[in-house]
């Protein structure tokens, strides 16, 4: 039951997102663009790299606070904002709109349990996409990307699971308040790990240039993976919570 | 014998008194109809008999069991509220297959019967997205009736339908009740529910009112 409930809620995932899918596809050849026709070879690689998946350094994070001029990783923003963005509605909608006859069907436990599973599977597939897409431009770009791939295998686990544990906390927010406020508790964590050193604001881990340039993180390796299990776990909890407790599709005819 | 039992349901959101002291007892094997205006309280009735919302007050009995408390939802119940969401890039066909796995009560032959039923080709290769309104509905109708439930609540059947579509469902609905289902439905059509309820609600401002 469990892998045809989980099946189809990855294919509606997906389907519901496809706008914004082909929105981040359009960035990412804009920003492609943009560094191919302003540098060559590794440097262009690297540069394209940093820009969608490189962060706010620790270093221009000292640059900032020191009052040196320092940019802000506006790609790098925009490419996180797509991808919470992409999440949408989905669990609320179908919950309360789309999903009843499925509902009844499954019980409300095993549904809930279904969407859990269901955005780690996104997780995984939306940044598998988007690695590959990366490697494959910076092949376009510049052909020597090999000294990042060793860095990018541990990164790339821990970009997928903070992406998960960033969109349950969306849609924790989403589900509780509205989706505004989802929004605005994704940007809020964002701004948190961008501008500070500590380790517990796990959009922190997203920043490839952190994992790369300092080992404040690679050293913590393992707590950070406890923390983000742990996290993972009381959003659970607080989403099934607010299911088994509330009437969400009145709330969703009310708004409507 | 009294399958589906409704007593004293009321329902306030924010103040807003959206159902108010509905009694309501249909016997198995029969059609109950209610009619409405839209915002009258229809759908929110057939969501708390299926268990999907609870009641401020009340209390739902489904065969004997109340829903909410001995059970979360009504014992082989089939839905039809609102649009279902499909998955857009799949058939009609593959759909219901897909949809038949959650519960595995039902095979290949049941489902593409099913489809005939209510008048869609079960080898109709067009993705669910590339189906007309009507064709959606008759799907949405498909669904509820395909693992042969015993409580069949439908929001507005005929919704999206031409005057054939509604021939087929009144004439799925006759067969149905034969086979001892019992039937609650909601519609704008006072034409169509006279043909095929024993009785007749109608609501109006979330009360039943006497015509």
């Amino acid at each position: 039951m469990y892998r045809y409930l989980i099946k189809r809620d990855v294919l509606l995932r997906i389907y519901y997102a496809k706008g914004i899918l082909i929105g981040t596809i359009f960035l990412l050849l804009y920003l492609m663009l943009l560094v191919f026709f302003g540098f060559s070879g590794k440097t262009g690689a690297q540069l394209f790299f940093d820009r969608v998946f490189g962060g706010f350094s620790y270093q221009a994070l000292d640059a900032y606070r020191s009052g040196s001029p320092s940019e802000l990783p506006i790609s790098w923003i925009l490419m996180r904002t797509l991808f919470i963005l992409s999440i949408g509605n989905y669990f609320q909608d179908d919950f309360a709109l789309n999903g009843e006859f499925v509902l009844v069907r499954v019980g409300k436990e095993k549904f809930i349990q279904s969407k859990f599973w269901s955005l780690l599977i996104y997780c995984i597939l939306y940044n598998s996409c988007l690695v590959i897409s990366i490697l494959l431009c910076g092949f376009i770009i510049g052909l020597s990307f090999f000294p990042l791939s060793l860095k990018l295998f541990p990164y790339f686990i821990f970009l997928t699971l903070t992406s998960f544990v960033e969109g349950l906390l969306f849609e924790w927010f989403s589900i509780r308040f509205n989706k505004i406020f989802g929004f605005l508790a994704f940007v809020g964590l964002l701004f948190l790990s961008m501008f500070t050193k500590i380790i517990f604001f796990i959009s922190s881990y997203t920043m490839f240039t952190r994992w790369s340039q300092a080992n404040l993180l690679s050293d913590h390796w393992l707590i950070l993976l406890v923390w983000l299990a742990l996290l993972s776990w009381i959003l659970y909890l607080a989403i099934k919570h607010v299911v088994l407790k509330k009437d969400l599709i009145l709330r969703k005819e009310a708004e409507s | 014998m009294t399958f589906v039992q409704a007593i004293n349901i009321n329902k306030t959101i924010k103040n807003h008194i959206i159902l108010k002291n509905i009694n309501l007892s249909v016997d198995k094997g029969t059609v109950c109809g209610i009619r409405g205006h839209n915002g009258s309280g229809k759908t929110m009735l057939l969501r708390i008999i299926a268990g999907l919302i609870t009641p401020t007050s009340g209390t739902i009995l489904v065969d004997g069991k109340q829903v909410g408390k001995d059970i979360p939802f009504p014992k082989n119940l089939g839905i039809l509220i609102e649009y279902p969401g499909f998955i857009p890039d799949y058939s009609g066909y593959k759909n219901l297959y897909f949809l038949s796995m959650l519960q595995n009560k039902i095979g290949e032959a049941e489902i593409r019967q099913t489809l005939s039923q209510v008048g869609l080709n079960p080898n109709d290769p067009r993705k669910f997205k590339k189906y007309s309104l009507g064709m959606k509905q008759r799907l949405g109708i498909a669904q509820a009736i395909m693992e042969n439930p015993d409580l069949l609540l439908l929001d507005e059947p005929t919704n999206a339908l031409d005057d054939k579509g509604i021939a087929m469902v009144s004439e799925l609905i006759h067969n149905l009740k034969k086979q001892g289902k019992t039937i609650i439905l909601t519609s704008h059509d006072k034409e169509f529910l006279n043909e095929v309820s024993d009785q007749i609600h109608t609501i109006s401002e979330g009360e039943f009112v006497r015509e």
